[in-house]
């Protein structure tokens, strides 16, 4: 089962998808951070959600880039987060994919979907705000946008979450 | 108490003044409205607004509207959805972002009732049936 959590910030989409991924019980619990720590900020918005994550017995893994190259055990349950930070890495690392990131990052995925029992992937809703973006963030934008909506394609469910409430768009009541 | 949320100017406050027979004497706008005490109006325009105002003169926004719900369980409040652009590169907006999504999510989970209002249209997200 791949499951698409999107939300705002601050909108309780991560307590959301590790909830749901705690529903069901599972021997190994794997969460991918994708999340690069190059400031306090960062760091101290890691720390936070590793407090959040403490005691629900997850395995960490770092992953900032090449989401396709990693092997995980078969049949485990995988968190990931979020998908707007990989996109970023890889649209903007020199050593990202550039411009074959929604290609690679979708391999990704898909490589993931078909080892996990269990995928959760949680996602950034970035593209509601009338602001006037640089040109390098309009582009950002729309590869998280193609990569959103490719995932949604594959996934079984996508579930909004909005100020904590879920709201479903597709795959029915959860 | 309920919340109405959306983005802006969707026709969030129109819809909430229709749906309860309310009327416009008895909003309280949190974009303008006194900070030296707690709105006792029945319902909080812009609680988006409310909060800013509050941290830019360094008060607990959080604080604040724990008291205003206190006062008043049967509010109403309505607020702008923010927090679905891109990260701000200054640092005071990303913290107001962030404030308010957090102040936004517990009143949601006290909350009766949430409509979020998308072009006019209200679609109600969670709605607790109360026993008589």
């Amino acid at each position: 089962m791949f499951t698409l959590v999107i939300g705002g910030a601050a909108s309780g989409k991560s307590e959301y998808a590790e909830s749901l991924l705690c529903q069901s019980p599972a021997k190994e619990r794997y969460y991918i951070a994708t999340m690069c720590p190059f400031d306090q900020e960062c760091e101290e918005r890691i720390l936070k959600h590793r407090a959040a994550r403490a005691g629900r017995n997850f395995t960490t893994i770092e992953r900032y880039l090449d989401l396709s190259g990693l092997r995980l055990p078969k049949g485990c349950h995988v968190l990931l987060e979020c998908m707007s930070n990989l996109v970023a890495n890889e649209v903007f690392d020199p050593m990202g994919a550039g411009n074959a990131t929604v290609k690679r990052v979708l391999e990704g995925v898909e490589r993931l979907a078909e080892q996990a029992r269990e995928l959760v992937v949680v996602s950034n809703e970035v593209f509601s705000d009338g602001e006037d973006y640089d040109p390098s963030s309009l582009y950002y934008l729309e590869q998280l946008g193609k990569v959103n909506q490719g995932m949604a394609q594959m996934a079984d469910r996508v579930v909004e979450v909005v100020y904590t409430i879920p709201v479903i768009h597709k795959g029915g009541v959860l | 108490m309920r919340m109405v949320i959306g983005g802006r100017a969707q026709g969030k406050l129109a819809y909430l003044l229709r749906n309860t027979g309310m009327g416009f004497f008895q909003v309280c706008d949190g974009g303008t409205c006194p900070l030296d005490q707690l709105p006792e109006a029945p319902v909080v325009y812009n609680l988006h607004l409310l909060i800013r105002r509050l941290m830019e003169v360094g008060r607990d926004p959080a604080d604040f509207i724990t008291q205003l719900v206190e006062q008043n369980p049967d509010l109403c409040i309505v607020t702008d959805e923010v927090g679905c652009g891109v990260v701000p590169v200054d640092p005071f907006q990303r913290q107001w972002r962030e404030t308010t999504g957090r102040i936004c999510c517990r009143l949601a989970q006290q909350a009766q009732r949430v409509d979020r209002v998308y072009a006019g249209v209200p679609v109600t997200i969670k709605l607790e049936r109360v026993e008589p």
